[in-house]
């Protein structure tokens, strides 16, 4: 989320595509209700294939098609820029002078770029205007030319719609570039701005000439709704916009009055489990960005995450490809250095390339690469920042290197033999994956397994070879074990446990500590005591590996009574077992970049003190102040009580800095100074916002376990409930209008919000060098769109996805028709579904086309999509969760819910053939697999060399009635839930043993929404 | 002690089915897994709390269906053990698993007729059956919504250790007793419940409707229900049944044949819930049987 859950309080308009908050996430429904029923009576909108019990509460509902988000959100785009802002005069208004910069609180000066040698300098209004800038030939490159609106204007703070891009070419990867020197410095690279959107260079013009085809009425054919759907939702986001609200051109937000407008967009997994789920997500960027609805108190794009914690495991880098605090894996064969210096890092000391001056000092490195030199000396060493560069190279050589198997491609790894054992720690892969036999093959063959659970998973009881072993070790419940969890709002919060772990079952951190413990002495850590031994500084603690790196660090022995593991807790009193060694990771991780924190984004989560660091939301007393520094002298502020730490920016006016407190200055009482060797020691004045007076601190040291509740904040931040990652900010991209909470520096590296990205990434290192790849999109829709839609122009390749969304059909779609106009989403040309897996074609006779409408695969398996004439599309339900184990395990919840069931229309369900009454069971049929002898034959009955048979019964029917508008799914798609398995006191079918494998090439996320069925009364 | 009472703003409700389940929890009742359970039903017959839909198909407004803890229960009056007991200073009906026993013979032989459910006026809430895992449920007895008297309301000793410590609430200080929330209303994430006193929700009822906050409001005892976008209609009818009857009545009563279909409807309708009830009586009776 880039806002957070009580930040829904403010919205005026929820936006709910691919979600079911009413099931799927309940708790967010009080937050919806308070803004629906409160003062500004906020709007509920829902577009899903489904009318769900989001939808059934809705203010206005729209059904589409599985698998057709873009072309709708796209048509929506189009509406607005056209009918939408010819029919309504101060929206039109506000929108231009919202992207041409008309107002001083829509841009901002004061940047400070590096040079062209490796400088720094900062570019202020009076340094450009000084005419250095005008020696390129192209004055008004940089700001508007000033006689035509009379005013100057700096860098647009929200958006990159005013950027030129490169002229005159049907697919541009870039934005026109400008050279200029200015005070001795030169600087290349620098977009261009047009002087307003009109310019048809820029980049508003080229979204609008992009979504110009998605009329109304091709987005109705294309989804399956009515032109004035389009239109209708269109038009809730301008009522919802920041162009609509009272407080558009003010400097400061206030989200609490009534006439207050933002659009928050919610979504979940019917938006990201498709081949284009990554597209789908920038076009909601694209749409709340234009909409000036980002970094607003009630407005951005929150994921609703489908666990307490998803959001912390993929900040811990619990992904095939990213390591923790969002870096991508040290790559095979790169060194330090080159690994290093694409990082965040500090801009104080970077040398030409981009990167760090002295990469191997610590005291030279800021945020993600100082975060990445503590990983690496603590977790492969004893933390310490006197390492030699040879040394340092050491330890880099232990990082494992390279991506590892995705999810998909792991089971397949594991069917060729490349794999041979696995560890699945609280998962259920053989419930939750798609295309199950692929999953189930891959598991049979392992030598080992190793199932850590509190239940007995359909994953622990699956079908092994004859001399493979399965373990289930006993995980306690999450209520026995404590730790920090951090929520889709990216707070922080510590999970206090309520119990011990009961009987034989252990905390996670045991079993993992007892894990690490064993592997140790199997001599699993050799290559780091070998390494160790040629150093020239070895670790603090001896040469034992798990002395060193586990037992030193979290206080476990690995092999003795856990829970006499105990520690002094920051807070008060002696804590014990998991709680003890959870605050120890705790501590290690947040405790900040200087002292060794080794997660960057989580600076200052762990603190010694309650007092905070930071400026609190008090809308008490802020003062802005100019100082003049001379060097590390330090120069008193005028007030004598400042509180937390404050802002400091390089002109009056401006939305923040790329500074960084106690690495490039340091604040000490009431005086501030550069810190020595800072390159900023140039820059004179400098202009400071602190708070004066603060009364509210943090409850405790552990800012996870804080449950000030108080302090809320005008904007209701509660900057003192938890922590929010980065730097505690709580609503991403505010750009400082919040009231209270942190100005957005690090996550917009660069000086705007991007509606334009750019492939590949590494241009822009020219100028901003903080600005990273890992924007790079790697998806490629096998068709090119032309401007008019219908037609393809194989000269017209949309080769870049990553610049704007276009429609592309589902793997298995059945719409032919239109998967031969837009094709359908690929890997850069490769097929986004492994070739053994069973698809269902549309054969060339039948397609009434000659080219190829999907990848061939391999076999006698495909099928003809006549065959299929549904559209299968997975859901969830509020009385379980996920694949299962807990509550498939808990009575009251199988009593609500004992069995899964399908949801048809009832004009399908009279046609077909004998016709489905409510109740009935029903048989649902893929290329894949169907729901009942498929699953039951490669589900082994334990002890026996038998099946388990009698649990799948196929879904029970739940046909719709009443008017089409008023059922569940429409007509030619079916829906089933897919918590249920083999496995706990209610079984039922497995809805993934029927879905598609294909996915996603950003995210490897499949495509478990939209795919080709049959279904049979059976 | 004031006398208390819960408001159900039906709008907000999303049937998570949330204070269903916090209902069960609390109160130690048991999970009985029906494998073939009908279509769209998520109605078990022992519990305290349902929500179901106010039409036939499961779209809003979804309401709660409990005890309403009449002000003058006609089951207490009935019921020859003095077993159900309507405590005035709360407001709330509760029935003492003590003195309940359908069991039990009089003097002349006969048992109790568990009449507090067929005389219930409001649909037949109370229960009787092994409903729960605690040792006093091992024989049949009857059950239902106590707006959690003994959690909620008066605070002792012995409550609290039978039931739990006080659940926090915003609203301490104006009204002390909501110190001790209903648990359905305090699990509810929707926050579509109050529990406030009588007065109180009475008196928000009446603004309410006064100043266009809410159309329709409804209500007796200490439950009530209160909705901006529709006209409600109380829910009478077997709380066992997934389609209840009342909405029926009211469409028939607006259409041509209102007249001619309403005495049969209501006949039909009768049994159904009647022959509904019974059925699951027996089965759950049976189960009892079985498990003890």
């Amino acid at each position: 989320m880039t806002n957070h859950w009580a930040d829904l309080d403010q919205a005026s308009m929820f936006f709910v595509m691919g979600a079911n908050p009413t099931e799927n996430h309940p708790a967010s429904m009080a937050h919806v209700n308070a803004a629906r029923y409160g003062a500004k009576k906020a709007r509920l909108v829902v577009v899903d294939p489904r009318k769900t019990r989001t939808a059934v509460m809705a203010d206005l509902y729209v059904r589409i098609r599985p698998g057709t988000n873009i072309a709708f959100i796209n048509g929506v785009i189009n509406y607005i820029l056209t009918d939408g802002y010819a029919n309504n005069a101060t929206f039109a208004k506000n929108f231009d002078d919202w992207h041409n910069s008309a107002n001083a609180n829509f841009y901002s000066y004061g940047r400070t770029f590096r040079d062209d040698a490796g400088g720094t300098g900062a570019l202020t209004q009076a340094l450009l205007d000084t005419g250095a800038y005008a020696t390129t030939g192209n004055a008004a490159a940089f700001r508007a030319d000033t006689s035509s609106l009379g005013i100057n204007r700096g860098w647009p703070k929200y958006t990159d719609s005013r950027f030129k891009v490169t002229s005159g070419v049907a697919a541009p990867v870039d934005y026109q570039r400008e050279t200029f020197t200015v005070t001795g410095r030169t600087y290349t690279g620098f977009p261009v701005l047009a002087d307003t959107i009109g310019d048809p260079d820029c980049v508003m013009a080229k979204l609008k000439t992009h979504v110009a085809p998605y009329t109304t009425t091709v987005v109705a054919d294309i989804c399956g709704c009515a032109p004035s759907d389009v239109a209708a939702v269109a038009q809730e986001f301008i009522n919802n916009s920041r162009m609509m609200s009272k407080d558009f051109a003010a400097a400061v937000c206030t989200p609490w009055d009534k006439d207050y407008k933002a659009t928050t967009i919610m979504y979940a997994m019917g938006i990201t489990q498709h081949t284009s789920g990554a597209q789908n997500i920038r076009g909601f960027a694209i749409l709340n960005t234009m909409l000036g609805n980002m970094g607003r108190p009630g407005g951005g794009i929150n994921a609703l995450r489908g666990i307490h914690n998803v959001q912390g495991s993929t900040d811990m880098g619990v992904l095939f490809d990213l390591i923790p605090g969002y870096s991508g894996n040290p790559g095979v064969g790169s060194t330090w250095v080159g690994y290093v210096n694409p990082l965040f890092g500090n801009r104080a000391n970077a040398d030409a390339s981009g990167g760090a001056v002295n990469a191997y000092t610590a005291s030279a490195l800021g945020l993600q690469q100082r975060g990445f030199y503590n990983m690496t000396t603590t977790w492969f060493s004893s933390y310490g920042t006197g390492y030699s560069a040879g040394d340092i190279d050491k330890l880099y050589s232990l990082w494992p290197k390279g991506n590892g198997n995705d999810h998909i491609t792991g089971f397949r790894e594991m069917i060729a033999g490349r794999t041979t054992a696995a560890v699945v720690w609280g998962q259920n892969p053989a419930n939750t994956e798609p295309n199950q036999s692929m999953v189930r093959g891959g598991l049979e063959q392992l030598d080992t397994l190793v199932v850590v659970d509190n239940f007995e998973t359909e994953t622990a009881a699956c079908r092994r070879k004859a001399d493979g072993v399965t373990y289930l070790l006993p995980a306690c419940s999450y209520v026995e074990e404590a730790g920090s969890v951090t929520n889709s709002g990216r707070w922080l919060q510590w999970r206090q446990r309520a119990r011990t772990p009961k009987g034989n079952s252990k905390a996670d951190l045991e079993l993992l500590l007892r894990l690490a413990k064993a592997l140790d002495s199997a001599g699993a850590f050799n290559h780091i005591t070998s390494v160790w031994s040629t150093m020239t500084l070895k670790p603090v603690g001896g040469t034992n590996a798990y002395k060193v790196l586990y037992q030193d660090q979290y206080g476990y022995d690995g092999v003795g009574d856990f829970e006499a593991v105990s520690r002094a807790s920051v807070d008060s009193g002696t804590v014990t077992g998991s709680e003890a060694v959870a605050e120890n990771a705790f501590q290690q991780m947040g405790q900040g970049l200087s002292s060794g924190g080794t997660l960057w984004i989580w600076t200052e989560a762990y603190n010694t003190t309650t007092t905070s660091s930071r400026p609190s939301n008090l809308s008490g007393l802020i003062a802005d102040e100019a100082v003049t520094l001379t060097g590390t002298t330090p120069v008193a502020l005028a007030s004598a009580t400042i509180m937390g730490t404050p802002v400091v920016r390089d002109a009056a006016g401006g939305a923040g800095n790329l500074w960084v407190a106690g690495v490039d200055y340091v604040i000490t009482g009431n005086t501030i100074a550069w810190v020595a060797g800072s390159t900023y020691s140039s820059t004179s004045t400098v202009y400071v916002t602190y708070v004066k007076t603060y009364a509210v601190a943090w409850a405790t040291a552990n800012r996870a376990k804080s449950r000030n509740n108080t302090d809320k904040g005008a904007a209701l931040t509660y900057s003192r409930w938890g922590y929010s990652w980065l730097v505690n900010r709580r609503v991403l991209y505010n750009n400082s209008e919040v009231p209270g909470d942190e100005g957005d520096v690090f996550v917009a590296p660069d000086v705007v919000a991007r509606l334009f990205t750019v492939h590949p990434a590494t241009t822009l290192a020219n100028y901003a060098y903080t600005y990273r790849a890992y924007n790079t999109l790697k998806d490629k829709p096998t068709k090119g769109v032309d401007a008019t839609v219908g037609k393809t122009d194989a000269t017209k390749p949309h080769k870049y996805a990553g610049r704007f969304p276009v429609h592309t059909e589902p793997t298995e779609t059945p719409r032919r028709d239109l998967a031969h106009v837009y094709g359908r989403n690929t890997a850069l040309d490769a097929a986004l579904v492994k070739t053994d897996t069973k698809v269902a074609l549309w054969s060339s006779a039948e397609s009434g086309y000659t080219d190829p409408l999907y990848v061939s695969t391999t076999g006698s398996w495909n099928q003809d999509a006549k065959d299929y004439p549904f559209v299968l599309t997975t859901i969830r339900c509020v009385e379980h969760f996920q694949g299962g184990p807990i509550t498939r395990n808990n009575s009251w919840n199988v009593e609500a819910e004992p069995v899964p069931w399908i949801e048809i229309n009832s004009i399908d369900a009279r046609n077909a053939v004998p016709p489905i009454k409510d109740g009935d069971w029903v048989n649902v049929i893929t290329p894949r697999s169907n729901s009942t002898s498929d699953q039951e034959s490669i589900t082994p009955l334990l002890g026996t060399s038998g099946n388990k048979t009698g649990w799948a019964k196929g879904f029970k029917a739940r046909v719709g009635s009443g008017l089409q508008g008023n059922q569940r799914v429409g007509v030619g798609v079916v829906a089933i839930p897919w918590h249920w398995g083999d496995q706990g006191l209610g079984t039922g079918s497995r809805a993934n043993d029927l879905c598609i494998d294909s996915f996603d090439a950003n995210t490897i996320i499949p495509e478990y929404k939209a795919c080709l069925c049959k279904i049979v009364k059976l | 002690m004031a006398v208390m009472a819960i408001l159900q703003e039906v709008d907000k409700c999303m049937r998570c089915n949330g204070c269903v389940i916090s209902c069960k929890r609390t109160w130690q009742m048991k999970g009985i897994i029906q494998a073939d359970n009908k279509p769209h039903q998520k109605v078990a017959y022992n519990q305290r709390v349902v929500i179901k839909p106010m039409k036939r198909v499961d779209n809003p407004p979804y309401m709660r269906f409990s005890c309403w803890h009449c002000p003058d229960p006609p089951c207490a009056k009935r019921c020859p053990w003095k077993a159900i007991v309507k405590d005035t200073a709360s407001g709330a009906v509760y029935i003492d698993p003590v003195l309940c026993d359908p069991a039990k013979l009089d003097s002349t032989g006969n048992n109790c007729g568990r009449v507090c459910q067929t005389d219930c006026g409001r649909g037949g809430y109370p229960k009787i059956g092994a409903g729960s895992t605690d040792p006093l449920y091992a024989a049949p007895k009857a059950w239902k919504c106590t707006m959690c008297y003994g959690r909620a309301g008066v605070v002792t000793a012995a409550m609290t250790t039978k039931y739990g410590f006080a659940l926090p609430s915003k609203n301490i200080t104006a009204v002390p007793e909501t110190a001790h929330q209903p648990s359905c209303v305090y699990t509810c994430p929707a926050k579509a419940m109050d529990y406030d006193t009588r007065d109180n929700i009475i008196a928000k009822l009446n603004t309410g409707m006064t100043n266009g906050t809410y159309i329709s409001v409804l209500g007796d005892g200490s439950v009530f229900w209160a909705s901006a976008k529709y006209m409600l209609i109380a829910p009478k009818a077997d709380p066992f049944m997934e389609d209840h009857v009342s909405p029926m009545v009211g469409s028939l009563l607006s259409g041509p044949f209102a007249k001619a279909a309403l005495v049969p409807t209501l006949v039909a309708g009768g049994l159904l819930a009647l022959a509904a009830r019974r059925a699951k009586i027996q089965e759950e009776e049976l189960v009892a049987g079985g498990e003890a």
